[in-house]
């Protein structure tokens, strides 16, 4: 009921045409439409939205694949010369488990790719299981596990 | 036929022997109908742990990368595999299927993850269709009920009779 009220209410306040709130006023005519260059311009969409951030493996256009437990060295030179970057550094250090995606700060989309690429690598003994592979230790960092982007994966 | 890559790792051999391995692995894989496209050498590598090679029980540190990519069938996957782990001279081996076609644009969906859970849209499907216990299936119930049971439905005095 109280629904209804607002309702018509909004209606008539937006379209105070089709009603005739007082029966003194005659309804008044149309007003025509004038456009000149003095007008205000209406843009339709924000010129300063920002663009939607997007996740590493999405911004840089890097694709996993599951034999290179270094991944796309070639791809990787482009982005930073000195370091290469591995697919080792979704793995924790200390349980060879991959970090999940409030910590990697990836995409649904590319998480599920990381996930499926380090099973596949580690059945075709690309990759170690248990232990991250102590060579790839000391890469640079992506991300820090000690602060997540969110408390955990499903806040 | 699915498209396969058939990784082959293999125990530390000479390259005569290396040879011979790896044509026994490749006419193994013709004679069960595959394929091959393509072979190729990843390199010698360190393995990611220590392994053992087959009845010497030799440990095997660094070894030999091989990838055969070829089409076959999955019975034909199914036997060579078992043939191929079985060999001797291999250490590990995996045949994992590769999609052929061409990958579907997803879009990055960060901003959204990024966003209060309160304004993601993945929470409020999940509160649309939330489970809800008896009792506040009851409460509910009997507040509604009280709303409209407030709701006058007729004249507290009586109007005026014509």
């Amino acid at each position: 009921m109280l629904k209804s009220a607002s309702s018509l209410a909004k209606r008539l306040l937006l379209n105070s045409q089709s009603f005739r709130l007082c029966s003194s006023t005659s309804s008044s005519p149309v007003p025509a439409v004038v456009h000149s260059e003095d007008e205000p311009v209406v843009l339709e969409s924000n010129p300063y939205t920002k663009e939607p951030r997007k996740c590493l493996l999405c911004s840089t256009g890097v694709e996993l694949d599951y034999k290179n437990s270094r991944l796309l060295q070639v791809y990787l030179k482009r982005f930073c010369q000195s370091s290469i970057k591995s697919f080792q550094q979704f793995v924790s250090t200390f349980s060879g488990r991959v970090y999940d995606r409030h910590i990697t700060g990836l995409c649904d989309e590319q998480q599920k790719k990381l996930i499926e690429a380090i099973a596949k690598s580690r059945r075709a003994g690309f990759m170690p299981i248990f232990v991250k592979d102590p060579k790839y230790a000391r890469d640079p960092k992506l991300f820090d596990p000690l602060k997540p982007i969110r408390p955990h994966s499903f806040a | 036929m699915p498209f396969y890559e058939v990784s082959m790792i293999t125990r530390s051999l000479s390259k005569a022997d290396l040879v011979k391995a790896l044509t026994r692995a490749g006419n193994t894989l013709l004679d069960h109908g595959a394929v091959i496209e393509k072979v190729e050498s990843l390199g010698h590598r360190d393995l990611p742990y220590k392994r053992l090679a087959k009845q010497t029980n030799e440990p095997v540190y660094a070894s030999n990368f091989f990838l055969f990519k070829a089409h076959m069938s999955r019975e034909a996957r199914q036997k060579t595999k078992s043939i191929l782990t079985h060999d001797l001279d291999t250490v590990q081996v995996d045949l994992i299927q590769v999609d052929t076609l061409p990958a579907l644009k997803v879009e990055c969906n960060l901003e959204e993850i990024l966003k209060a859970p309160a304004e993601r849209q993945a929470v409020s499907d999940l509160r649309e269709n939330q489970k809800m216990g008896h009792f506040t299936r009851q409460m509910i119930y009997k507040r509604t009920e009280k709303e409209w049971k407030s709701i006058p439905k007729s004249y507290p005095i009586a109007p005026p009779r014509p």
